[in-house]
């Protein structure tokens, strides 16, 4: 989880809904991987996290309680990333421009910038839901149970979709290592 | 399934610590005694480390604070509402103390009587002139003075305010619901509310903003009564509306736009996307389907303003350069963008400066060679850009065109026979 960030509940957000406020610091990570595992490319997925977080503070007092504001803004950044594929804006292609997703990647050498874009080219070939889980998990290092309740899922489908996610990149990457 | 396929089962959990401590330390006893469960265990461990340095989310405080730049005129709209009644309020209550201090026949209760029952008038913000090219005049409601709009900030625009351009004037506005609204040049509207606007004469576009519609009311004179037609634009939706003499006709300008609803009295039109539906006074209705003859043309100069790295501004001028020279028929948008003049070749200079794609040099080649034509003294700060450009031929062009304003200039300014 973000250590930054001092939400007053475990949904970041206050309690009390006369004085509700959205802590974007809090949500950004895992609404930015949810669309950049939708939308592939980085700037795309700025886009739309952005997107996301101007129309969640336009209706934020729609939110019927603050233990929902997790699953609304969800929704809306799906919805966000729906529009922008369908109006064209993405390119979302199997090519994808590596250079254009590792753009945060903290890699310093060439011979590291190269791995770090074959690496991250491995993760956009997962499958959705396993990409997604592996971004939120090293995006913002959120616990099993954390991630779990973000995904609507079980914690041990998080557990499970790891692992594979792991065992798949691992094989990949021994594949291409081996071919070189 | 043996001990190995078991631990090994469990690593990337383990590796996260998401394991019990019990159920851990088995685990580490069996990778210290087992090589290859060992093996897995590191290159795991590699994996995981090359992982943490390739996805990581950098700059989050700048974009946070982006995001919250973003909306921050929403919430100061509130505040600056919530501070003028204030004012309002404080202002009306000295002075009723001063009456009721001047005139002790009423006693401190009634004047707090009266200073509720008073009917202080609130002017509600409905939307913000965002750009204009030019002077835009304004008549509040209430009152019968057209003035201009102060443009030295984001304006904002009161309920009920009619609005109206001049020759070469086109402007945008954004309403409080977040939607767009651009007039055409020697236009005419009415800002009914965020969600309502009147077109009274001219060519006006409208972007609904997700959450909620926009309807356009158009003026429809049939049989000397004046009912109105309203042109119900959805969520998220583009569409473009024009009120001539004896014609309204409403464009859906996008094709993902939902089909959006033109109302005529108790008969509803559907308009679907790259559709133009439009009626005359006699009420014939007239439809017709084609996207490429939806002149969206009239709006580049307002593009072209402020940024030069507008996305909608590229988009459009890729779209409309795209298939010029191909068809006699898209000849069409070169003469549309020839009609703009020096506001064209603004748009179009300013597409040239700000798209750098290789793949994209043949349409920069024919905006440059469109705008060289029609540029003038505004255009001299993006031509002095181009003069360097990477492409010769790009740069050849502006530095012909630079030479070709300041010889016009010398002549008009230079005494005559001299």
């Amino acid at each position: 989880m973000n250590p930054d960030a001092e939400p007053t509940d475990e949904d970041g957000s206050t309690n009390h809904p006369t004085t509700r406020q959205l802590d974007v610091q809090y949500w950004y990570r895992r609404v930015y991987a949810l669309c950049q595992s939708r939308l592939l490319l980085a700037a795309d997925a700025e886009d739309a996290t952005q997107e996301t977080f101007v129309r969640g503070l336009a209706n934020l007092d729609h939110v019927r309680c603050d233990l929902a504001v997790g699953g609304w803004l969800r929704r809306i950044a799906q919805n966000v990333c729906v529009d922008m594929i369908r109006r064209n804006q993405v390119r979302k292609t199997s090519g994808v421009n590596v250079q254009n997703v590792a753009t945060d990647a903290v890699c310093e050498s060439v011979s590291e910038r190269d791995q770090c874009d074959h690496l991250l080219r491995l993760v956009q070939e997962l499958p959705e839901p396993l990409r997604e889980t592996v971004l939120l998990h090293y995006y913002d290092q959120m616990t099993y149970d954390e991630m779990a309740s973000w995904l609507g899922v079980a914690r041990s489908t998080v557990n499970q979709r790891l692992a594979k996610a792991r065992e798949s990149l691992k094989q990949k990457l021994t594949l291409t290592e081996n071919a070189r | 399934m043996n001990e190995c396929d078991d631990v090994r089962q469990q690593l990337s959990a383990l590796l996260d610590g998401e394991i019990a401590e019990g159920t851990a330390s088995i685990i580490h006893r069996h990778l210290d005694a087992c090589s290859q469960c060992q093996s897995e265990w590191k290159s795991l461990g590699s994996l995981d480390h090359k992982l943490r340095d390739a996805l990581v989310v950098c700059d989050v405080d700048d974009r946070v604070a982006t995001i919250i730049r973003a909306t921050q005129p929403v919430v100061d709209r509130g505040q600056n509402r919530l501070q003028r009644w204030f004012v309002a309020v404080a202002a009306l209550a000295a002075t009723l103390f001063v009456l009721v201090w001047a005139n002790r026949t009423t006693s401190p209760s009634q004047a707090i009587h009266q200073s509720r029952s008073l009917n202080q008038p609130v002017i509600e913000t409905v939307a913000r002139l965002v750009k204009a090219t030019g002077a835009v005049q304004i008549l509040p409601p209430g009152t019968d003075q057209w003035s201009a709009v102060d443009q030295s900030s984001d304006t904002a625009i009161a309920k009920g305010s009619r609005l109206r351009t001049d020759l070469d004037v086109i402007c945008e506005l954004r309403t409080s619901k977040q939607g767009k609204v651009r007039l055409n040049e020697s236009g005419e509207m009415v800002l009914h509310d965020a969600q309502k606007v009147e077109l009274v004469s001219g060519q006006l576009w409208c972007l609904a903003p997700q959450t909620t519609s926009i309807d356009v009311d158009l003026p429809v004179k049939v049989n000397s009564a004046v009912p109105l037609a309203v042109m119900a634009c959805p969520s998220s939706s583009e569409f473009q509306c024009v009120s001539t003499a004896g014609v309204r006709s409403c464009d859906s300008v996008s094709p993902t736009n939902p089909p959006g609803q033109l109302l005529i009295g108790t008969t509803t039109y559907s308009v679907d996307p790259g559709e133009t539906v439009s009626i005359d006074d006699d009420q014939n209705v007239d439809r017709r389907s084609d996207p490429q003859l939806i002149d969206k043309v009239w709006q580049l100069p307002l593009l072209a303003i402020g940024t030069e790295a507008d996305p909608e501004l590229v988009d459009s001028i890729t779209r409309l350069l795209a298939p010029i020279g191909r068809t006699k028929a898209m000849h069409l948008n070169e003469q549309q963008i020839r009609r703009l003049g020096p506001h064209g070749a603004t748009a179009l200079l300013a597409y040239v400066v700000t798209e750098s794609s290789a793949d994209q040099l043949a349409l920069r080649r024919t905006a440059i060679h469109i705008a060289a034509d029609l540029a003038d003294h505004r255009s001299i700060s993006l031509l002095q850009k181009l003069a360097s450009d990477s492409d010769r031929e790009i740069s050849r062009r502006a530095q012909e065109t630079l030479q070709r304003i300041a010889i016009s200039e010398n002549a008009a300014t230079s005494p005559q026979g001299g």
